[in-house]
C-alpha cells in the first residue's frame, strides 16, 4: 500500500491529472443530477396518472352525454306517438288522406323519421305512408310484432326489413275497447341518425365508436370492428348489457394498449361502445415537456459548472502541493546525496588517513635514524621503511583509484556486470567500517550466475545503502549475510540478512516512505530512494523483519530488462 | 623531570611499531599493541599517557576509552584516528578523552600534546 501511495503523489502526471478531474467531475455531476431525474420522474409519472384520469373522465361524460341524448331521442318520440294515438281521433288513423297528413306534420317536427304505417293485431300492415310501398305487408311473424303482444311501446333492433336498408323502428300499441284487440302505430328511422350520435363525439382518427345490440350485432358502422348489422369483431371482452354505469376495460388491440368502453342506452336495444387506440392521455402537457425540460437543463448546467469550478479548484490545489511536495523531496533527495558524498568522503578519507599515516611514522622513523643513530648500520632497516612506504602509497593508490571508478560510473547507465563482484565492491567502501564494528560477514554467492545488463552505479548505491543500514543495525560483533541466487529464468536474487535489533512491525510499512527515519541522522530518504531505483531497474524489494531476531531485505532485478519488457 | 610512560593501542601493526620506535628514540618508555585485549595487560602497569585508535578489532574505542578511565582516571588518553568527524569527536572528549588527533600527525605535535597530558596527570595525583 505504501507503494501505492507513493506511486500516487510522485507519478501524477499532467493526464492523470486531468483524468482524475474529468471522472471527479462526472461523478459528482451524476449523483448531483439524481435528485433532479428522481423529481421529474415522480412529477412525469404523476402528470401522466392526472391525464390519464382526465381523458377516462372525459370519455365518461362525452359517452354520458350521447347516451343522454340518445334517450332523450327516443323518449321524445315515444312520447310523441303516445300522445297522437291517446289523443287523435279514431279517424286519424284509418282513413289515409288525414293520416298521411298526420305523418307530414309529425315528419317536420321530428326529424329522422322516414315512414309510418298502422299495424292491426293480426300484423298486416293496414295504413302506410313513406318513400316505399309497404302498405298490406305482413309482419305477423317479425320479432317485433311478437313482442308487441307483452309490451305498449317498443323500440327495434336495427334490421333490413323489406326495403333492404337498415333502420329501425319505434312501435307503441294503442288498446283498443274491445277485449283483445289492439293496433300498433310504428315510425321508421334510418340508421343514420344512430351514426350521427357516434359521430357527435369527440375522439381522435383512430379511435372508433359505434352501437351493438344485447346480441352483439353491430347497430352503425365500425372503423375497426365491421359494418352495420355483422356480428361485433372483437371477442376478448364481456359486455353486459344490465350494467347502467360506463364500464372501461384496458384491452390489448392490434398489439396496442387500448381502452374499450361501453354504456348501454336505457329503453332501447343499443350499446354504446367506444375504443380509443390513440393514447390522447399520453400527451403530457406542454408545460412539462417545455419548461420542466428547460429547467433541468438550466440546472444540470449549473451544477456542472459550480462542480467543474470547485474541482478545478481542488484538483490545481493538489497540482500545486504535489508540486510543492516534489520539490521538497528533489531538494531531500539532494540533501541526501550530500549527505552520501559526505560519509563517502569521511569514509574515504579515513581509508587514506590510515596509510598517511603510516607513511608519516615510516618515513618521520627514517629521519629518527639519521638524527639518532649510525647510519652506515641501518641501510637493511631503511630499504625495509622505504618499501613499507611504498606499499602503503600503493594502498592509497587502491583507494582513490576505486574511487575514480566508482565516479567514472555514475553516469555511465546500463552496463553487463557480475553481481557477486559489484557487491564485493561495494562491501568493499566500507571494510573498514566493518572491521572497525568487527562484523562478521558471511558470502553466499551462486558462483555460476550470469552477468546482468543493468545500471551498476545505481544498484550499488542501493546496494551501499542496505548494507550500510545493516551495519548499523547490528551491535558489535555483529553477523551480516549476503546471498546471491537465481530466483527465475531473468531474475536474480539478492539478499541481505543481520542479526540487528530488528524492525518492529507498526514501522516496517513506513520504511519505503520518504522522510520515514528512526536514525537520528538519517534523512529518511535512503530507503525511498532505493526504492525508486530498484522499480526504475524493474525489479522488486521486499524486507521482512522480526524484532531481536534482524532483518532481510531482498532485492529482485531483472538479469536483461528488455526480455521483461517483452515479457 | 622524568619522560612519560606511553601505550600505543593501534589495530595497524606497522604504525605501532615505527610510532613506539620513534617516540622510545626520543627517550619515551614505550609500548605498542594492536589490541585491546593485549593493551589492558599493559594498563595495569599504569601508564601515564594512551595513544588510542577509534577502531579496533576487538572493541570499539570509544568502548576503550571508556574502560581505560574505569581502571585508572588519571591515565590520559589521546584519540589518534583517520576519522575526523564531529560526532566521534565529541564523543571522546566526553568521555574524558585528553585530545582528539587526526592522522596522519607531526611527530612534533604529538609529543607536545603528550607533554601536557603527562602534566595534566600529575596535576590529578
Amino acid at each position: 500500500m505504501p507503494g501505492l501511495i507513493k506511486k500516487f503523489i510522485t507519478k501524477l502526471s499532467e493526464e492523470r491529472y486531468f483524468y482524475f478531474k474529468f471522472k471527479l467531475i462526472l461523478l459528482n455531476t451524476f449523483f448531483s443530477v439524481i435528485p433532479l431525474i428522481i423529481v421529474i420522474t415522480i412529477t412525469y409519472l404523476w402528470i401522466h396518472q392526472i391525464a390519464h384520469d382526465e381523458f377516462k373522465n372525459n370519455l365518461k361524460w362525452q359517452m354520458e352525454e350521447t347516451r343522454h341524448s340518445l334517450e332523450f331521442f327516443i323518449s321524445e318520440r315515444i312520447s310523441a306517438l303516445r300522445f297522437l294515438v291517446s289523443s287523435y281521433p279514431e279517424e286519424y288513423f284509418t282513413n289515409e288522406k288525414i293520416f298521411s297528413r298526420l305523418f307530414s306534420n309529425f315528419k317536420k317536427e321530428f326529424e329522422g323519421i322516414v315512414d309510418m304505417g298502422i299495424v292491426d293485431e293480426r300484423g298486416i300492415q293496414m295504413l302506410y305512408t313513406g318513400p316505399y310501398k309497404l302498405k298490406g305487408k305482413d309482419y305477423s311473424q317479425a320479432e317485433w310484432f311478437k313482442e308487441m303482444f307483452l309490451r305498449t311501446e317498443y323500440v327495434t333492433d336495427v334490421f333490413l326489413g323489406y326495403r333492404k336498408i337498415p333502420h329501425f323502428s319505434i312501435i307503441v300499441k294503442k288498446e283498443s275497447n274491445y277485449h283483445n284487440k289492439f293496433w300498433l302505430i310504428r315510425v321508421s328511422l334510418n340508421m343514420d341518425i344512430l351514426q350521427k350520435f357516434v359521430s357527435n363525439l369527440e375522439i381522435g382518427n383512430n379511435d372508433d365508436a359505434f352501437f351493438i345490440n344485447k346480441q352483439r350485432i353491430l347497430q352503425t358502422n365500425s372503423k375497426l370492428f365491421g359494418n352495420v348489422l355483422e356480428p361485433l369483431k372483437l371477442n376478448n371482452i364481456t359486455i353486459q348489457t344490465d350494467r347502467k354505469n360506463i364500464t372501461i376495460y384496458n384491452i390489448e388491440l392490434n398489439k396496442k394498449q387500448a381502452y374499450i368502453a361501453y354504456v348501454p342506452v336505457k329503453d332501447t336495444p343499443w350499446i354504446l361502445v367506444t375504443a380509443i387506440c390513440s393514447r390522447p392521455y399520453e400527451k403530457i402537457p406542454s408545460f412539462f415537456t417545455k419548461e420542466v425540460i428547460l429547467i433541468s437543463i438550466l440546472s444540470i448546467i449549473i451544477t456542472f459548472f459550480v462542480i467543474t469550478k470547485s474541482i478545478t479548484s481542488l484538483i490545481n490545489r493538489i497540482q500545486k502541493a504535489d508540486h510543492e511536495r516534489e520539490i521538497a523531496i528533489a531538494n531531500a533527495e539532494h540533501a541526501d546525496k550530500l549527505a552520501s558524498i559526505g560519509r563517502l568522503a569521511a569514509g574515504v578519507a579515513h581509508e587514506i588517513n590510515n596509510p598517511l599515516a603510516i607513511i608519516n611514522e615510516k618515513a618521520g622513523l627514517m629521519k629518527d635514524l639519521i638524527e639518532y643513530t649510525d647510519l652506515s648500520q641501518n641501510k637493511d632497516r631503511f630499504l625495509q621503511l622505504v618499501s613499507s612506504i611504498q606499499d602503503n602509497v600503493a594502498r592509497c593508490r587502491s583507494i582513490t583509484h576505486r574511487l575514480l571508478s566508482f565516479s567514472k560510473r555514475i553516469d555511465r547507465g546500463k552496463e553487463d556486470f557480475n553481481i557477486n563482484e559489484a557487491i564485493k565492491e561495494v562491501v568493499g567502501f566500507i571494510e573498514k567500517e566493518i572491521r572497525t564494528k568487527g562484523i562478521n560477514m558471511f558470502y553466499d554467492f551462486q558462483e555460476d550466475l550470469p552477468k546482468i545488463i543493468s545500471d551498476k552505479g545505481q544498484l550499488q548505491q542501493v546496494l551501499l545503502n542496505i548494507i550500510n543500514n545493516a551495519v548499523d543495525a547490528v551491535d558489535q560483533g555483529g553477523t551480516i549475510e549476503i546471498k546471491t541466487k537465481l530466483s527465475n529464468s531473468n531474475h536474480i536474487a539478492i539478499s541481505i540478512k543481520d542479526n540487528g535489533h530488528g524492525i518492529p512491525k507498526d514501522k516496517l510499512k513506513h520504511i519505503f516512505e520518504p522522510f520515514y527515519t528512526t536514525k537520528k541522522k538519517g534523512t529518511g530518504l535512503g530507503l525511498y530512494i532505493s526504492y525508486g531505483i530498484i522499480k526504475k531497474l524493474g525489479g522488486e524489494i521486499y524486507v521482512s523483519s522480526e524484532v531481536g531476531k534482524g532483518t532481510i531485505f531482498t532485492i529482485e532485478i531483472p538479469i536483461n530488462p528488455e526480455m521483461e519488457e517483452i515479457k | 623531570m622524568k619522560k612519560a610512560k606511553l601505550l600505543i593501542i593501534d589495530d595497524e601493526s606497522e604504525l605501532v611499531s615505527a610510532l613506539t620506535e620513534r617516540l622510545t628514540l626520543r627517550g619515551y618508555e614505550a609500548n605498542g599493541v594492536t589490541n585491546f585485549t593485549d593493551g589492558v595487560k599493559f594498563l595495569k602497569k599504569l601508564p601515564d599517557v594512551v595513544i588510542l585508535d577509534i577502531g579496533l578489532p576487538d572493541m570499539d574505542g570509544l568502548e576503550a576509552l571508556k574502560k581505560i578511565k574505569e581502571i585508572n582516571p588519571s591515565i590520559q588518553v589521546i584519540m589518534l584516528s583517520g576519522y575526523g568527524d564531529d560526532e566521534r569527536v565529541n564523543k571522546s572528549l566526553m568521555y574524558g578523552a585528553y585530545d582528539y588527533l587526526i592522522k596522519p600527525v607531526e611527530i612534533e605535535e604529538l609529543i607536545s600534546k603528550i607533554e601536557s597530558a603527562k602534566l595534566k596527570k600529575e596535576e590529578m595525583k
